[in-house]
Formats: C-alpha cells, sequence, structure tokens
C-alpha cells in the first residue's frame, strides 16, 4: 500500500517536469515529439512590460471571453499556430493596442487559403497546423522591444 | 574418431569466431545508430558504453559523438554543455580540438552566430595552423553573414590568407556577396502606400494575392456598411462598424508593408543558400 503511494506521488511528480522523450528529426524514425511546450509563452514574454496596460486590458479580456466562452461552444478552426485568437493576445501584450489591433486584424486577413505556400507545417494539438508566430511579422519593426 | 568428438570437432571449425570485443561491438552498434540518424537511441548506446567501460580508450570518442548526436538531433543546450565537458575534460588532446569545432559548429547550426564567431576565434587561436583554423575564417565570415554585417564579413573574408587553401572560395564569395545589393526587393513604403489608397493592392505588389484579396473585400464592405449605417443615420452601427473598420484599414496597412518585408527577407535567404551550397564546406 505504501509502496503504490509512493509510486503515484512519485509519477504525479513528473508531470511537471519539462518533457524528456524518446525524439527523432529524421523522417525514418518515428516523429514521437516536436515538444508543444517550446512554442509557449516563455516566462520573458511574461515578464515582459505592456505598453498602456489599461488601455491594452479591454482587448486582452475580449480575447480571453472569446477563447474561454466562444470556442469552447463552436470548437477550434483557425489553421494556424498560435492561433488567431491566442496570436492576438500576445500581440497585444507585446506591442500594445494600436499595434496589437492592427496585427490581429493583419492575421485574420491572412489566416485564408494560401497559407500552405508562405508558413511552414508543424504536428500540434494531435494535428497539422501552419507556424505563424508574432516575431515573424514584426522582425523588422526594429525599434520595438 | 567417435561421434561425439566428430560433433565437437565440426563445431569448432564451423563456429566463426567473434571479430569484435563487447566494448567494439557495443561502440559499432551506436555508430550504426548515429549513422542511420537514430540520435536518440545512439546516445544511449553511448551511455551504455561509457557506463560499461568508462576507462576505455574510445570513452572521449564516445562523449563526443554523444554531443554530435544531441546536435543532429537539434537538442543544442545538451549538445554545449557534453562538447563543453569534453573539452574540459581532455584539455590538450586531439579530442579537445573536435569537440571544440564541433562546439562552434553547433553555436551556428542553432542560429547563435556571434557566439559561433567567437567560438571559431577562440579555435583559431589554440589551434593554429591546422587546416580547421583556416576553415574557422571561413566560419566567422559566414556568422557576420548570417547576422546581416555583410561589411564585417567582406572584412573576414579578405582576412583569409594567399596560403590558405580556401583562399579562392574567399575571393569568389566575396564577388558574390555584392549580388545581394542587386536583388529583386519590393519597397515596404510603397507597399503600404498603396495599400493606403487601395485596401490590398499592397499585398498585390507583394506577391500575396489572396491576402491582398482578402484586405480588399473586408475593407469594402466594412467602408460600405458604415457609410449605409451614417446615410441610415444608423449612429450606434455606424460607430461600431467604424471602429471595426479602423482595426481592418490599420492592419491592410500593417500587412502589406509587412508582406513586402517577408519578400524581401524570402529573396535574401534564397541567395544566401544559393552562397552556402555554393561555399559552405560542412
Amino acid at each position: 500500500m505504501i509502496s503504490l503511494l509512493v509510486i503515484t506521488l512519485l509519477s504525479v511528480s513528473s508531470w511537471n517536469e519539462p518533457f524528456w522523450g524518446p525524439w527523432s528529426v529524421t523522417e525514418r524514425y518515428p516523429f514521437i515529439a516536436t515538444d508543444a511546450e517550446t512554442h509557449k509563452e516563455t516566462p520573458a514574454d511574461e515578464k515582459r512590460e505592456q505598453r498602456f496596460p489599461s488601455l491594452t486590458a479591454p482587448f486582452i479580456w475580449a480575447i480571453r471571453f472569446f477563447q474561454i466562452f466562444v470556442t469552447n461552444a463552436d470548437g477550434p478552426r483557425c489553421m494556424m499556430y498560435p492561433t488567431c485568437s491566442q496570436y492576438g493576445y500576445l500581440a497585444f501584450k507585446k506591442h500594445g493596442p494600436i499595434i496589437g489591433l492592427f496585427m490581429t486584424a493583419d492575421r485574420l486577413m491572412r489566416d485564408n487559403i494560401s497559407v500552405e505556400e508562405f508558413y511552414p507545417i508543424i504536428p500540434i494539438y494531435g494535428t497539422f497546423r501552419f507556424y505563424d508566430p508574432v516575431e515573424n511579422n514584426d522582425f523588422w519593426w526594429t525599434s520595438l522591444p | 574418431m567417435d561421434f561425439p568428438a566428430l560433433i565437437c570437432l565440426l563445431l569448432f571449425f564451423t563456429s566463426s569466431p567473434s571479430n569484435y570485443s563487447e566494448e567494439k561491438q557495443l561502440l559499432s552498434f551506436a555508430d550504426h545508430l548515429f549513422n542511420e540518424g537514430d540520435y536518440y537511441r545512439a546516445i544511449t548506446e553511448y551511455e551504455r558504453f561509457l557506463f560499461n567501460f568508462p576507462e576505455n580508450i574510445d570513452a572521449p570518442r564516445a562523449r563526443i559523438k554523444i554531443g554530435l548526436a544531441y546536435q543532429r538531433g537539434q537538442k543544442w543546450r545538451q549538445a554545449e554543455e557534453e562538447l563543453d565537458a569534453v573539452i574540459r575534460d581532455y584539455k590538450g588532446s586531439p579530442y579537445e580540438r573536435q569537440a571544440a569545432w564541433e562546439l562552434g559548429e553547433t553555436y551556428y547550426k542553432s542560429g547563435q552566430f556571434p557566439r559561433a564567431a567567437s567560438q571559431y576565434k577562440i579555435f583559431q587561436e589554440s589551434f593554429p595552423g591546422e587546416s580547421f583554423a583556416y576553415k574557422a575564417q571561413m566560419r566567422i565570415s559566414w556568422c557576420s553573414v548570417r547576422t546581416g554585417d555583410y561589411k564585417t564579413a567582406r572584412k573576414e573574408l579578405g582576412l583569409v590568407e594567399s596560403s590558405s587553401p580556401y583562399y579562392e572560395p574567399a575571393q569568389g564569395f566575396l564577388k558574390d556577396l555584392a549580388g545581394l545589393d542587386t536583388l529583386n526587393r519590393k519597397s515596404p513604403a510603397l507597399s503600404g502606400a498603396m495599400s493606403a489608397v487601395i485596401p490590398g493592392t499592397g499585398q498585390f505588389y507583394a506577391g500575396r494575392y489572396m491576402d491582398g484579396m482578402a484586405a480588399l473585400i473586408i475593407n469594402a464592405a466594412f467602408i460600405y456598411g458604415a457609410v449605409e449605417a451614417y446615410n441610415k443615420k444608423i449612429y450606434g452601427a455606424f460607430g461600431i462598424l467604424l471602429f471595426f473598420e479602423t482595426g481592418w484599414y490599420g492592419g491592410n496597412i500593417f500587412s502589406a508593408i509587412t508582406s513586402a518585408h517577408k519578400y524581401n527577407r524570402v529573396q535574401k535567404e534564397n541567395y544566401l543558400n544559393t552562397l552556402e551550397k555554393k561555399y559552405w564546406e560542412p
């Protein structure tokens, strides 16, 4: 009984460890893991000082509302990663309300049938999506952090 | 001769004696996995070899191979740690030289170009006169090219001595680098201005036709809606549509400018990849 408890506790504690398992970069061997964790928001992004936080907040709330209630109701439909709502969230957090709004609108217009031509495909959420992070679109904007 | 003795004799002569000792077999299996590109399993086998035969003469080679397997498997941090440890543990040996080179390669392949350049410089200082020291000078130039610092790249290529086996390639590379200035480019300012006048045209100019079409239709629909709402004095709807149109219109200009920058980036990357095929020596 005690050993069972110890094993259970150990396995629970290992859930929080970073992913490390079989991996491969060649097609011949099973493609077991492209680590989705690497595409997540990093602590540096979290700590980034926001521009005009009070003006940005309503946009962030609207996006969060959309993600929690609307997406859960109508299901995920975005072809890209990060999803358009998550992209908007990251853009608002990084660049504030004005550029954040423009970048989000830009992304929504780019989420069309031409994605295959311009974006790399990555395996994520058990499916494949077109990879288009915020950094792919503000790279030329060198004066902003 | 009785029958059992004959069997024993037959078995003795027919069984092929193993050419490999256990450690050789372990190492050759690990090498086989490595050569097959199965890096994850190769690392396990090299680790097994090191666990069983830590004092073996091939132990440093196995450790370098672990570092290389991490590097080929794009596990950059682990590759750096492993190669760094080899450099520390085998100072003054040929393994130090190999690990130092591969550490530079790891930095380069992971896109850490300034770190790669300084590692190649360390390599040159530590192992002067070697063929790889000459090669390091070419790599340093590549680091500058990849960071977009073409001026430094030209300077570094100019430092390749005439006695170096890389002198001719360096001269060719220097000449071809000038081609970067003559690439077909799109003007981000023009692209943005075009989309400011007629939404979507800047994206067309930058070769993103579907994006341009989406921008044109969405902006036209919202402008039409806002004008209609204003004409019919439905000011609430007018305000809402105007707010959304502001986003679409700004996004359309942003998209046009970014599309031109992306076009230029692709042109540059393609040209650099052509140069890499021509002048990069693995």
